[in-house]
């Protein structure tokens, strides 16, 4: 499931998913406020890096 | 007293709802957060037998709602946890779909749709990490 993000070589995507699942899985931050940080930087790098 | 659960149990799982990026199994970890760990409302003993419950039987995943909603509150909590967690996404994708389609090339679509995708990722992860460590809970005293 993850080895599009790598073929299409996002190279931020998988900080990405690694900081979603540190945040909600590790920290235990609210799932709220993990997606209302993570989204817009994740959607500005690909914005950016298209 | 089921009064009294019913406003929380309506209003976090709508609130979860706008943030379930990936499924319902992505909001798995904050389910359990406010279910278990926050409320009270079960155990991790509990929370488990629930998704495992809710992954065995036919239909969607987001049964696991339903299924914690009659935990809470029975037969009103499941009723009341199953339209919290579909309402507000339904009307959310009736609105959006009418114009998703139409930017179908549009840079933003794009971003938009490619800048969820590792999020939705990290909390699919997230969900494996949470549902193991209840797993654990349960078998630790063997």
């Amino acid at each position: 499931m993850a080895a599009p993000l790598f073929r299409n070589r996002r190279d931020w995507a998988p900080l990405i998913a690694i900081a979603a699942f540190v945040g909600v899985a590790i920290m235990q931050w609210p799932l709220p406020l993990v997606f209302a940080v993570l989204a817009p930087i994740s959607i500005a790098l690909a914005w950016i890096r298209r | 007293m089921n009064e009294n659960r019913l406003i929380p149990l309506f209003g976090y799982f709508a609130l979860l709802s706008l943030f379930a990026v990936g499924g319902a199994n992505a909001a798995i970890p904050e389910m359990h957060r406010i279910a278990v760990d926050v409320m009270h409302w079960m155990s991790d003993r509990q929370f488990a037998d629930s998704f495992a419950i809710a992954q065995i039987s036919p239909g969607p995943n987001v049964i696991i709602v339903t299924l914690i909603g009659y935990h809470v509150a029975g037969l009103a909590g499941a009723a009341v946890a199953t339209v919290a967690m579909c309402g507000p996404t339904c009307v959310f994708a009736f609105l959006v779909a009418r114009t998703w389609d139409r930017f179908k090339e549009a840079r933003w679509r794009i971003a938009i749709q490619a800048g969820l995708v590792p999020v939705s990722l990290g909390l699919i992860g997230a969900s494996a990490f949470v549902l193991a460590g209840a797993q654990t809970t349960i078998f630790m005293p063997l």
